[in-house]
């Protein structure tokens, strides 16, 4: 017996996998070019990475705090939803 | 620091410099102010300073324990009360405590008790300044009792000491003659001169970097705001998408398997039993 094709799974499965590898190429291919960017050892890039560097120490995770906890409450309806699916 | 600027290049200064000086003054203005505004609250705050008593401003700066010589000008003793933020009154004369109201934009009449003052200033903080206050009054304390421990009073205040006075013409012709004691004394003005001017190019250049600093720090926090935006909406997205989907299984999908599975616990009627070949042939 033939087993049964069910296309929205197939559709689904593909989507996650494109977006996936999508997602992770071009994320490396941002920190690569940082990367490049602020290496080489000339006094101005060593000045810019240290300044980026001070930026980033600079930032307040407090005033985020709300969005991060939304964020959080989302994934956690999500993975709810998702486990449903699956064993529900 | 720099003397006040007049009025004639205070009308050339650009917006946020205006603000700034606004701002250092202890008026509540900001860059966006019209400039008209401006300079109108700027000028009649100068107009108040005229006003205002010197030796007022001066028992201010000692009830706060501020760093300041007594030679010092109106405008600067009201720069350095403008950062003075404390709310307890206690040691401050009836004067400076009416000079403060008022530097702090409470109207205060000549015959106001010290009490109505007081109550009116406290009015004036707002209760989010008062509570941000209160919070570091608490956290201060902690910390000064961890790290300091138990502390003597601080003695009594003393003025900074005043700047070496310059030397008198006199005495430069006295030691160089005539034409090099005038040479010297107008080099030293001169000199006097190039190094304020200097202190003022460089102090507007830290501004200048100080706000780029803060720009591109409100950059930032915009840029990451804008980032969990984006992760929020396509969260949100999928959670639409997976309710869709569970909806789909449960409303559709769902009925038709089960409709295609046997009921449980149904007994199948007995079909009748077809006549073999063997028992037809005997009968016949």
């Amino acid at each position: 017996m033939r087993p049964e094709l069910d296309l929205f799974y197939l559709f689904r499965y593909a989507l996650v996998l494109i977006c996936t590898v999508y997602a992770a190429l071009q994320i490396a291919s941002s920190l690569w070019g940082w990367h490049r960017y602020l290496t080489p050892s000339r006094r101005e890039t060593a000045v810019l990475r240290q300044y980026v560097i001070l930026q980033l120490l600079r930032l307040r995770v407090r005033r985020f705090i709300p969005d991060v906890i939304q964020i959080v409450l989302l994934l956690g309806v999500l993975g709810y939803l998702v486990r449903l699916h699956h064993y529900g | 620091m720099p003397d006040p600027p007049t009025t004639a290049p205070m009308a050339d200064m650009p917006a946020d410099e205006l603000a700034r000086y606004g701002t250092e003054l202890g008026l509540e203005v900001s860059p966006q102010t019209p400039r008209g505004e401006l300079l109108r609250v700027i000028r009649q705050h100068q107009e108040l300073l005229l006003e205002i008593d010197r030796n007022a401003l001066l028992d201010i700066v000692v009830w706060a324990r501020r760093p300041v010589r007594e030679s010092v000008s109106k405008e600067q003793l009201a720069r350095e009360i403008a950062t003075i933020h404390r709310m307890r009154f206690d040691g401050l004369s009836d004067s400076g405590l009416s000079v403060l109201a008022k530097l702090r934009g409470v109207p205060v009449d000549d015959g106001d008790r010290r009490r109505d003052i007081i109550k009116r200033l406290k009015q004036h903080e707002g209760i989010w300044n008062k509570l941000g206050r209160k919070s570091r009054g608490a956290v201060g304390k902690f910390i000064a009792q961890v790290i300091e421990g138990q502390r003597d009073d601080a003695g009594e205040y003393h003025f900074l000491p005043e700047d070496k006075p310059n030397q008198a013409l006199r005495e430069h012709i006295e030691e160089d003659g005539v034409v090099s004691g005038i040479a010297r004394k107008l080099r030293g003005a001169a000199d006097v001169y190039v190094h304020e001017k200097l202190d003022e190019i460089e102090a507007r250049i830290d501004r200048k970097l100080d706000e780029i600093d803060q720009r591109l720090a409100e950059w930032r926090d915009r840029e990451v705001s804008n980032r969990l935006r984006i992760i929020k909406i396509t969260l949100v997205a999928s959670v639409l998408v997976a309710l869709l989907s569970l909806g789909y299984d449960y409303f559709i999908r769902r009925p038709v398997r089960m409709a295609a599975e046997p009921t449980p616990g149904v007994i199948a009627e007995p079909q009748p039993a077809q006549p073999s070949a063997s028992t037809q042939t005997g009968s016949q």
